[in-house]
């Protein structure tokens, strides 16, 4: 029954992912600002459910493997890093892979303390 | 759920072998995938679904990020090395997905 809710959970976590990639196509075209505000907004919402109290065990993994997984995308991350890296965009490369992975993990840390 | 059946099989309770191994051959197909559909004969909707929805869906930002956080006390050379493992290996290994995507999008249009 688990795997059931983890394809529910992750397809709607997917489902919004497309939603905001698609409103950042229109806001910042040719830039992957939404992806990296995906990832650290998932990443926020991990570290909350994983300190929320009175969450089931079950519930947990619902919304961390399928929600916040389904919803962060590490493949879509990389593939924009090589395409910035083949135009040259040096610069814009290393605000988006290191600010990713910085303000992801600071998220991941908020995000445990207000779930406390 | 192919993440979730992955991450059961590998056994690894911080999850960050199995999130390792998904990130980077995620990274891997997503890349040739999106260099192979330019001007194929692929619908939208396909390179979409494969590419947003399973690909997106199967790799992990979130899971990577809160593993490396909870980890870092234990173990902190293994969660260290294994955050880069994804960075570095997710980068090259996207990087060659996209030239070998590139290939064979080149040499299709040549055939024509």
């Amino acid at each position: 029954m688990i795997w059931l809710w983890i394809a529910i959970g992750a397809g709607i976590g997917s489902a919004l992912r497309y939603g905001v990639t698609t409103m950042g196509k229109a806001w910042w075209p040719g830039k992957p600002w939404a992806t990296m505000l995906i990832n650290i907004s998932g990443a926020f919402a991990a570290g909350f459910f994983t300190n929320l109290a009175g969450l089931s065990p079950m519930a947990q993994t619902v919304l961390l493997t399928g929600l916040c997984g389904g919803f962060t995308t590490f493949s879509t991350f990389t593939v924009d890093m090589v395409i910035q890296l083949r135009n040259r965009q040096w610069s814009w490369a290393m605000l988006y892979e290191g600010g990713s992975v910085i303000l992801g993990l600071t998220a991941v840390w908020l995000g445990l303390v207000v779930g406390a | 759920m192919a993440r979730y059946g992955l991450n059961q099989l590998v056994g690894d309770p911080t999850n960050l072998v199995g999130t390792t191994i998904e990130n980077l051959s995620g990274s891997f197909l997503l890349a040739l995938l999106t260099a192979y559909a330019v001007d194929s004969d692929l619908s939208d909707t396909l390179v979409l679904g494969l590419g947003t929805g399973l690909i997106g869906g199967y790799t992990t930002f979130s899971t990577l990020m809160l593993a490396t956080v909870t980890n870092i006390d234990q173990a902190p050379s293994r969660t260290l090395g294994l955050l880069l493992v994804n960075l570095i290996g997710g980068a090259l290994l996207a990087g060659l997905g996209y030239y070998l995507g590139d290939r064979a999008t080149i040499q299709r249009e040549g055939s024509r």
